[in-house]
């Protein structure tokens, strides 16, 4: 089989907003699955960065000392795979899945999972450096959900999703994320304070003690609307490849007609002919 | 009369001209290999595979365990590499401002 050509690809904008209003349609898995697989890893990411940042401006200290928090995330970084499988199980089964039983293929595929768990750090990690391992994890993560919807083995699928040429579409969607997650974190990290002097304006309410607990001030509430909007970003970021994926026999039927009209174009002479 | 669109030949019989793609295994296949269901065409391995062989997919997750017991050490150790190099840039940075303040 041919390579799809980057035109059947939808646009990154459109992906989104099917991925946003999918979430309004099926809230608690998408919500649940999300918040179990990635908020546990967003928050150990940001208890790194403040450990590290507090190791070396603060203390003074080496970075040494971190080690086993980077060790810790780097695992449970992997384990956010077998909830993107069962979310991915979700999004397949269409409107007859239900969570137990995606849980439940989840498990049962649990070496699949964590095999494009994998491969998809890899690529992240590598690609933070050489940029072109960046492929392998927009791949991964394409596979991942073709691996959800078909019989295919994992290798099938990795194979089957490398004919999308999806790094355009995946830098875009990546860009588009990052910047829904800065604009989702100042919402949340505002909006209560905003609602409490609001509060106080208008009612004279007392809300000292609230503005400590959900203030911008609060370090409490500055961590947790940070861990929500990283959790949001990689929900939408996942939701939009299995949408994507979705649409695969169209982008397949697109790639077929894509590379006749190519076979046709080298072929003018049997092309004049059959118009005679 | 030549075909305006060369076609392409079923993944059984290259001799067939193909009928469509399944979408489960992407192989084009003629008549006599495909099937449809609700509409949509399917390739008859595929679909019976699906049908005759539920516990397959219990199966087809054990070519990925060598390779996830391989690749999950590696990866781990990447991650764990790339935050400590995180974490010595900040100290790099740290130590810089401090010897400038």
């Amino acid at each position: 089989m041919s390579r799809v050509g980057a035109g059947v690809l939808p646009p990154a904008a459109g992906l989104l907003s099917r991925a946003f209003w999918f979430a309004c349609d099926h809230p608690l898995p998408v919500l649940g699955l999300g918040l179990l697989g990635t908020a546990p890893a967003a928050a150990l990411l940001l208890l790194f960065l403040r450990e590290a940042l507090l190791a070396v401006f603060t203390s003074g200290e080496g970075v040494a000392g971190l080690l086993p928090l980077a060790s810790g995330l780097a695992a449970v970084s992997f384990l956010r795979f077998p909830f993107r499988l069962a979310l991915a199980r979700f999004m397949a089964a269409g409107p007859g899945g239900s969570v137990g039983q995606s849980a439940r293929f989840a498990l049962v595929h649990l070496p699949a999972a964590l095999l494009y768990g994998a491969l998809s750090t890899l690529g992240w990690v590598l690609g933070a450096v050489l940029l072109l391992p960046l492929a392998l994890a927009f791949s991964a993560t394409l596979a991942f959900h073709r691996f959800a919807a078909t019989g295919l083995t994992a290798w099938e699928a990795l194979g089957d999703a490398w004919r999308v040429p999806t790094a355009g579409l995946a830098l875009r969607l990546g860009a588009t994320c990052g910047a829904l997650v800065v604009v989702v974190f100042l919402v949340l990290w505002t909006s209560p304070g905003a609602a409490l002097g609001l509060a106080e304006w208008l009612v004279r309410a007392d809300v000292a003690a609230l503005r400590e607990a959900l203030g911008p001030g609060a370090p409490a509430w500055t961590a947790a609307a940070l861990v929500l909007s990283l959790t949001a970003g990689e929900l939408l970021w996942t939701l939009a490849f299995g949408l994507l994926a979705a649409d695969w026999q169209r982008l397949t039927e697109g790639s077929d007609l894509a590379a006749a009209l190519d076979l046709l174009e080298a072929r003018p002479a049997t092309a004049g002919e059959a118009f005679e | 009369m030549t075909p305006i669109l060369p076609t392409r030949a079923c993944r059984n019989h290259p001799a067939r001209p193909g009928l469509g793609v399944c979408p489960s295994c992407s192989s084009v296949v003629c008549e006599e290999c495909s099937i449809r269901v609700d509409g949509i065409l399917h390739c008859r391995a595929c679909q019976v595979s699906a049908v005759a062989a539920p516990d397959r997919p219990r199966w087809r997750s054990l070519s990925a365990v060598l390779p996830a017991l391989v690749l999950l050490p590696v990866a781990w150790g990447a991650v764990t590499l790339l935050l400590q190099g995180l974490a010595g840039a900040l100290a790099l940075v740290g130590s810089w401002l401090r010897e400038a303040g």
